[in-house]
């Protein structure tokens, strides 16, 4: 029975690594095509001497760095909220848009720019993409403050209190200092889901402002390109080793 | 008395760590068998390789003559009652009871009246719809003899089945369960780390220290008779005198110098101890050693000196 | 304390309220309006859209998206429940098992997808060797299928399935599985008389989890179905880029995001304990 168990696993993360593992293979492939010919590195210097990737890239990056520090605020501050007393109103508001599918997420952003760009007389653009990923990436990083807050002791605030610090002290000189590993994981987590987003940020993306994720996605479509190989190559390493980071300051406790 | 499980040179090792060394036990039909030991001593390690949840590392278990080496626990004809009752938290009281009976392939109507019985006989009727967590401590653990004894197993294995019971009740418990065991006159191998219960229950017991069994015996003769100082305070209190152990028990206390004939030595009164039913009376002998004694009542000062006395065949004369 | 916590609740409630329940109404609000000539809404106000819903190619769209997902859903929950099993029972090592299951999720998703269709393509890695050795003379249409799209599906949301599998699996008391094993179940029948019952919360979940993301799919029909697996979420997608059918594609939008609900209130309770 364990053993059998154990082959079984070992099949499911085959099933799991190996489109990944083969992917890599291949992105060292001197062929164009799906044989292999011999070791090269020349398509992952084609990614960096490629400008429209590289503007991609700079866009991703804008985009999921902005994103990233407005929802970890954001977040942080409306998970110490919630710890002290849960408000259903927005509770529930957050477990919806976890729930929306992306597609629903991306539309209703859309429509709801044109509208709004109709008085204000702007446009699409990489601000439009940030606000909408700030959007879907809030409850993400609730969730992460969330949890990490229900592993602290609330005597340490209340001993803070008996000792003279204010609220807001409290919350910055206690708290803060003992939630940081977990508003570290999830500024990674929502950078992680930024950087990676094409669904919804197709739909509200302007003209010029063309992410990674929506260039693959072209690239894609139109056939294998072992530069894309190389640069997917390089974007989950990127990712991993972020999330393993993550990862790593979650399970520490504080 | 026929044989029903024997374990011979029994052995299990874990990494850095001689969980059971080489136990050799016999038990008999019907026989009601405690195994006792402090905790980590090895006696429920014992209990899980006789039920097959592990493998020993050398050694053999029979039941009926027959070698349980490579059955899985679900071949096994022997059950066991778990320490937290383990009941199926998903199923009724009927739905646990009847959890075994389905494995073989028994007719419904055979089973719900199996499982009639065997409530009545542990005093469940009446509760049968409902769920584990619906009912008291002492139903659950009734529940979980139910379980097993409605199988018949050869033996039943009881893993400190009273420990999760408050005290009041685990003494009633201790009662049905010497009860039912008669009733059904199936072996029981219980393991527990209360001396007062293996005393009690036992038709033999064994003392358990270490992976070892220290003595195998009557509880009157490991009592009276034990073979190791560790048995010895295992199962009571001893004062030990001059390398010979007496119970506090068989300590008299007098002013005057008692007779020939007796063990006496002189003492100063250090303080006693009202239990209720008796008192605790401790003192110094001139040697500088302690020794208490149990006595009915006492009207002893703390200072007074006293002589204090047993008979020499009341010593216990252990070897190691 | 509740002026400190006003201050922190403003800005994320702020968010939602603009960039989630508002975007949310004005889809509401174009749903019951009419298309309008370039694209955008107009008035009149109308319930045509909605009735529109229920012709039978959109409904086959439904009804496929449906099947598709519960089959990616089921697939899922026999790929999960045994790696939860070996997971939560292993001795040593259990979180690192479980992260390198978490971590591909984490990585980027249309790379994932991406990374079958370098192998599935007519042209992709899979047929070329196939073709290489001879084995076949035509390449196997092994992409824009279907099929591919389920294990697409499959691939992208496992770890959704076993994240909850296993948080449950691993909290069952082993004293369990020793006393159906005492009382004469083999592991097969502990697995389904016991195991399966007491790990349904787990089960409800990961199903949840998956059926949900799966139903409003829309890159992986996309990418592995090849135009040719249209399910709700291309649908939608394709009314408000090239249909131009803007009120269509938000009555679309609502009702899928209507069934959403409806399946998560019905079977989640514990929306407490993430958020």
């Amino acid at each position: 029975m364990k053993r059998g168990l154990a082959l079984y696993a070992s099949i499911v993360y085959f099933f799991l690594y190996a489109p990944l593992a083969v992917l890599a293979i291949f992105s060292f492939n001197s062929s164009k095509i799906a044989i292999w010919h011999g070791f090269t590195g020349q398509w992952y210097n084609g990614v960096f001497h490629n400008e429209g990737l590289l503007d991609g890239a700079i866009n991703s990056l804008l985009i999921a760095i902005s994103a990233t520090i407005a929802s970890t605020v954001i977040g942080t501050l409306a998970g110490y909220a919630l710890w002290k007393r849960r408000t259903p109103l927005l509770t529930n508001a957050l477990f919806l848009s976890l729930l929306t599918p992306e597609i629903v997420t991306g539309v209703s952003l859309l429509a709801f720019f044109e509208w709004t760009f109709r008085f204000l007389h702007v446009q699409l653009g990489l601000h439009t993409v940030i606000l909408a990923h700030i959007s879907f990436s809030l409850a993400y990083v609730v969730i992460v403050i969330l949890a990490r807050l229900r592993t602290l002791d609330p005597a340490l605030e209340e001993a803070a209190l008996d000792l003279g610090a204010n609220e807001w002290q409290v919350f910055w000189r206690v708290t803060v200092p003992m939630l940081l590993p977990g508003i570290i994981a999830a500024a990674l987590l929502c950078f992680t889901v930024s950087f990676d987003d094409y669904v919804i940020t197709s739909l509200v993306a302007g003209v010029n402002s063309e992410t990674l994720p929506m260039m693959i996605y072209a690239m894609a479509r139109r056939g294998v390109s072992p530069e894309v190989n190389a640069l997917s190559v390089m974007i989950t390493v990127g990712l991993g080793v972020l999330i393993l980071l993550a990862g790593r300051l979650e399970q520490r406790r504080a | 008395m026929n044989t029903v499980l024997e374990l011979r040179s029994l052995t299990k090792e874990y990494p850095g760590h001689l969980a059971v060394n080489r136990v050799d036990l016999a038990i008999a039909e019907g026989e009601f068998f405690s195994l006792l030991g402090p905790s980590g001593c090895g006696k429920t390690s014992t209990l899980r390789l006789v039920a097959g949840f592990e493998e020993p590392t050398s050694g053999e278990i029979f039941l009926e003559r027959q070698s349980l080496a490579g059955i899985p626990p679900y071949y096994r004809d022997v059950c066991t009652v778990f320490q937290n009752y383990a009941l199926f938290p998903h199923l009724t009281v009927a739905q646990n009871v009847a959890f075994g009976l389905q494995r073989r392939k028994l007719s419904k109507s055979a089973i719900s009246e199996k499982v009639q019985q065997v409530l009545a006989l542990v005093q469940l009727t009446g509760k049968e719809s409902r769920l584990p967590q619906q009912i008291s401590g002492g139903e659950r653990q009734r529940v979980a003899l139910a379980r097993s004894l409605v199988l018949q197993p050869k033996v039943l294995l009881l893993d400190e089945p009273l420990s999760a019971l408050d005290p009041k009740l685990r003494k009633q418990m201790r009662h049905e369960l010497k009860a039912l065991q008669r009733r059904v006159g199936i072996a029981f191998l219980f393991v527990t780390h209360d001396q007062e219960e293996a005393l009690s229950l036992s038709d033999r017991m064994a003392v358990m220290n270490a992976g070892r069994l220290e003595q195998v015996g009557t509880p009157r003769e490991l009592y009276t008779r034990p073979a190791s100082r560790f048995v010895a305070e295992f199962l009571g209190e001893v004062n030990w005198v001059n390398g010979a152990g007496v119970r506090p028990e068989s300590v008299r206390v007098s002013r005057d110098r008692p007779g020939d004939g007796v063990r006496a030595l002189q003492a100063v009164v250090e303080g006693s101890t009202f239990l209720g039913n008796c008192v605790h009376l401790s003192t110094r002998l001139t040697d500088g050693a302690r020794c208490t004694a149990e006595l009915p009542h006492s009207d002893f000062q703390t200072g007074d000196t006293v002589h204090v006395w047993w008979y020499s065949s009341d010593e216990l004369r252990v070897t190691s | 304390m509740t002026r400190l916590r006003a201050a922190f609740l403003t800005p994320a409630a702020g968010v939602m309220f603009l960039l989630f329940f508002v975007p949310l109404l004005i889809v509401l609000a174009y749903s019951l309006l009419s298309r309008g000539a370039y694209g955008g809404v107009m008035q009149p106000w109308t319930l045509e859209s909605y009735s529109r819903v229920f012709d039978s190619l959109y409904l086959e769209i439904a009804w496929r998206s449906v099947w598709i997902a519960a089959v990616s859903t089921f697939l899922c929950l026999a790929l999960a429940f045994p790696m939860a099993l070996f997971i939560a029972r292993s001795t040593r090592h259990k979180l690192l098992l479980l992260n390198l299951v978490m971590l591909p999720f984490w990585t980027s998703f249309l790379i994932r997808t991406y990374a079958w269709m370098f192998l599935l393509r007519d042209t992709g890695l899979i047929n070329t060797l196939l073709l290489a050795t001879h084995i076949l003379k035509q390449p196997l249409p092994l992409l824009f299928n279907t099929g591919a799209v389920i294990l697409g599906l499959v691939y992208g949301y496992l770890p959704f399935m076993v994240l909850p599998l296993y948080a449950t699996v691993e909290k069952l008391d082993p004293a369990l599985l020793h006393a159906a094993a005492d009382l004469g179940a083999s592991p097969w029948i502990a697995f389904w008389r016991v195991i399966v019952p007491l790990s349904k919360p787990g089960i409800v979940a990961g199903c949840l989890l998956v059926f949900i993301p799966c139903l409003g799919a829309y890159l992986t029909p996309d990418l592995m179905g090849g135009g040719k697996t249209v399910m709700l979420g291309n649908l939608v997608q394709n009314q408000f880029t090239t249909a131009r059918d803007w009120p269509f594609g938000a009555a679309v939008s609502l009702l899928l995001m209507v069934v959403v609900l409806i399946i998560t209130r019905a079977l989640w309770r514990h929306s407490e304990e993430l958020i």
